[in-house]
């Protein structure tokens, strides 16, 4: 398969046209680790729950953590797509790809660890059988479910004139390959009229998914909040929640990035100037986090209650401080000080600092689901919770699976948005200055004075 | 059927129809 299009894209189409061995070995790895996970799985499905650490009190586990956590990185793609879109801020551009990408392929994994933490999960259509209204899990399926088919329409709708690309620019594909663009294309012709239109419904499904990335991670949390289970009932959760949804998501992708970056060689395309403006979004989120959880604890604090008090304990100072202060550290501490410094606000410090914080996340997580149910109210005594090998092997299977996907993706279409590029090449910086002079009041320079 | 799953199948089936037809504005041909 070879490319025959402008020059300057030939970068793009460079990883569907030419496969390494790494790329091998990588799918093999990953292979291995999710046959691992389905062993596991088997394992569960054959012997019953009984095989993870998940027992009374605690019926809440890792798969739990990553349902939350995999939703929260699927927030990455509406984020910067979606609401830097609306803004109209133009270092988007060779990230909104990936950005939507992480966002539809971590929504399965999400949805998907519910499945794994039912006993029977061949019972999961009863939601749908006989779910009532009033339970908070039905409203979780029903918006996670709506932002899974409006985040796969946002996400076909921005692809299309690159699947075009796909189906005029590589020669000599195989016949499977050639037959998938051209049914995946529509007949997209790349007209003038069709490039207004994509920019009308994309704005259109910017808004309407920018509101629904608020709700759905609202309703993710309440599937706790609206318990009254200590730490959990409070009406703070959602936005706790959402808050760190975005912080994960966004650190997610500036990791992803830096990957596609040096793996393809797309040091043209993505710039450091587009990891500085991650790095200062990831500043301010990483204190708003920190502000948020402060703001949790203090309340807890001030009312004083017995069974809140005895979860604040057990996070802040007993069996769970051990991993409730490495996450202050990695989401907060660490963050702030990389990434307040301009010295060590480089491409390096962004990326150090977003995977410690993805590894952070996940930990609050794991600290906002267990804890809480350890110490419930009716007399059961301190819960002790200890993942088995099963529950690491799905959860490992998980991102294996995530990541497999991810990397199939960049061989099949490109990874950063050509049209996105071509829009901004050909209209943006007219477009741009035209903006800016408009929000100027009196007369402005028509150049550099 | 319960409520629930109602609800949710016909918010499921009413944004499938809203972005399928903003599909088929999007490519549909220009002389149309």
């Amino acid at each position: 398969m070879r490319y025959e299009g402008p020059k300057e894209d030939a970068a793009l189409f460079q990883p569907i046209v030419h496969t390494g061995r790494g790329f091998y070995v990588l799918v093999g790895a990953l292979l291995i680790i999710i046959s691992w996970a389905a062993l596991a799985f088997y394992r569960q499905l054959t012997l019953g729950l009984g095989v993870t650490g998940l027992n009374r009190p605690i019926f809440m586990g890792v798969y739990i953590v990553n349902f939350v956590f995999f939703i929260g990185l699927s927030h990455a793609g509406t984020l910067t797509s979606a609401i830097l879109r609306i803004v109209k801020a133009e270092w988007r551009r060779p990230f909104t790809r990936a950005a939507e990408a992480i966002t539809l392929f971590s929504l399965p994994f999400g949805a998907g660890s519910i499945l794994l933490d039912l006993g029977r999960p061949d019972r999961l259509l009863n939601v749908i059988r006989y779910g009532s209204f009033q339970s908070p899990i039905l409203w979780d399926v029903a918006s996670v479910s709506l932002y899974m088919l409006s985040s796969t329409f946002y996400f076909y709708f921005a692809l299309l004139p690159d699947i075009a690309m796909c189906r005029d620019r590589l020669q000599d594909a195989d016949s499977f390959r050639k037959r998938l663009y051209e049914i995946l294309a529509l007949g997209w012709t790349g007209s003038e009229k069709q490039y207004r239109r994509l920019n009308t419904v994309m704005d259109i499904m910017a808004v309407w998914l920018t509101m629904l990335v608020i709700t759905v991670h609202t309703v993710v949390s309440w599937i706790f909040g609206m318990t009254i289970v200590p730490g959990w009932h409070t009406a703070f959760i959602g936005p706790y929640f959402l808050v760190g949804a975005i912080l994960g998501g966004i650190a997610a992708l500036s990791i992803v990035m830096f990957i596609l970056r040096k793996v393809y060689h797309l040091e043209e395309f993505v710039k450091p100037v587009h990891f500085r403006a991650v790095s200062l979004f990831l500043l301010a989120l990483s204190l708003l986090w920190f502000y948020f959880t402060f703001t949790e604890f203090i309340t807890i604090y001030y009312g004083n209650e017995p069974a809140h008090m005895a979860i604040f304990d057990a996070k802040l100072w007993e069996e769970f401080a051990s991993i409730f202060w490495p996450v202050v550290l990695l989401c907060f501490v660490i963050p702030v000080v990389v990434l307040a410094n301009p010295l060590t606000r480089t491409i390096t410090g962004t990326v150090i600092v977003s995977v410690g914080i993805n590894i952070g996340m996940w930990l609050e997580r794991y600290t906002v689901v267990v804890p809480s149910l350890t110490r419930p109210r009716l007399p059961y005594g301190i819960g002790v919770y200890r993942p088995t090998w099963e529950e690491w092997a799905i959860t490992a299977g998980s991102f294996a699976a995530f990541a497999l996907l991810f990397t199939l993706f960049t061989k099949v279409f490109p990874v950063i948005a050509v049209w996105e590029v071509h829009e901004a090449r050909e209209h943006s910086v007219h477009e741009t200055t035209e903006r800016v002079r408009s929000y100027i009041p009196g007369p402005v320079p028509t150049s550099h004075e | 059927m319960g409520e629930g799953g109602i609800i949710v199948l016909a918010s499921m089936s009413i944004a499938f129809v809203i972005f399928s037809s903003m599909l088929y504005w999007l490519v549909k041909p220009d002389d149309e």
